[in-house]
């Protein structure tokens, strides 16, 4: 299995990847995943390099403090992030642990890449958190397994109907494992 | 399904996808954030994936799904 930059030659391997959720497909199979203003995209690939295992979409973005000051609200920068705009396992493959006997997923081994990859570009520009919208599907993998917290219910300012079931998670860089 | 496959099961793994969609809203707190550091567990499959490398392949002939891991 090898990570890679998604490009454009790639793009017949993802016309077949199939995810179970057509947004975070769509993402993927449409010209989206090639926008760099957008995000940048990393995909899992085969030994043969013929099938995308999983993929995730990256961008910076930044976490606020809300403070009170009379009648007012300020939203004062807390740290930057880089986001998790989309993550996703082929549905051939969820459920599956990489080895057999051992307790970890393509969930666990994409996640871990791409927290690799911010611990690198944290060297290049400061970042404080990572962030990402898990649906209520990915939920165990980042809070249950992989130590994300949960922003608490008060804290969920912006929450709008469409998002009302997904979860906002963050982590501190800080606390990724080196 | 085997006895370790009841585990996972007990974990959450039958909804576990990895799902993570885009924001339409930013992220925004009152509170200070807390941190937290990586369960004995999760630094226990971390140090595993970090030590071995994993192959995947689809068998041409049989369309099963064939992977393995070695030690780096």
């Amino acid at each position: 299995m090898k990570f890679d930059k998604y490009r454009l030659e790639y793009e017949p391997l993802a016309k077949c990847f199939s995810c179970g959720n057509i947004v975070i497909d769509r993402f993927l199979k449409s010209g989206d995943a090639l926008d760099e203003n957008q995000g940048i995209t990393y995909i899992l690939l085969s030994d043969d390099e013929d099938f995308i295992i999983g993929y995730y979409n990256i961008s910076v973005g930044r976490v606020d403090q809300i403070e009170a000051v009379g009648d007012k609200i300020y939203y004062v920068p807390m740290g930057g992030t880089v986001n998790i705009n989309y993550l996703a396992i082929d549905a051939k493959l969820q459920h599956t642990p990489i080895v057999e006997g051992y307790k970890f997923y393509y969930g666990d081994y994409v996640l871990r890449d791409c927290e690799k990859r911010i611990l690198e570009i944290r060297k290049e520009i400061g970042i404080t958190f990572v962030t990402l919208y898990s649906t209520e599907e990915g939920y165990h993998l980042y809070h249950d397994r992989n130590s994300y917290e949960d922003f608490e219910d008060d804290m969920s300012t912006f929450v709008s109907d469409s998002d009302s079931t997904c979860h906002k998670l963050y982590k501190w860089v800080d606390d990724i494992i080196d | 399904m085997n006895s370790e496959g009841e585990i996972y099961k007990e974990k959450g793994e039958d909804s576990m996808n990895a799902y993570a969609v885009k924001p339409d809203m930013p992220f925004a707190t009152r509170k200070v954030l807390k941190r937290t550091p990586a369960s004995e567990e999760n630094r226990n499959m971390v140090e595993y994936m970090d030590s071995h490398e994993f192959s995947f392949h689809i068998d041409k002939n049989t369309g099963k799904f064939i992977s393995g891991a070695k030690k780096r």
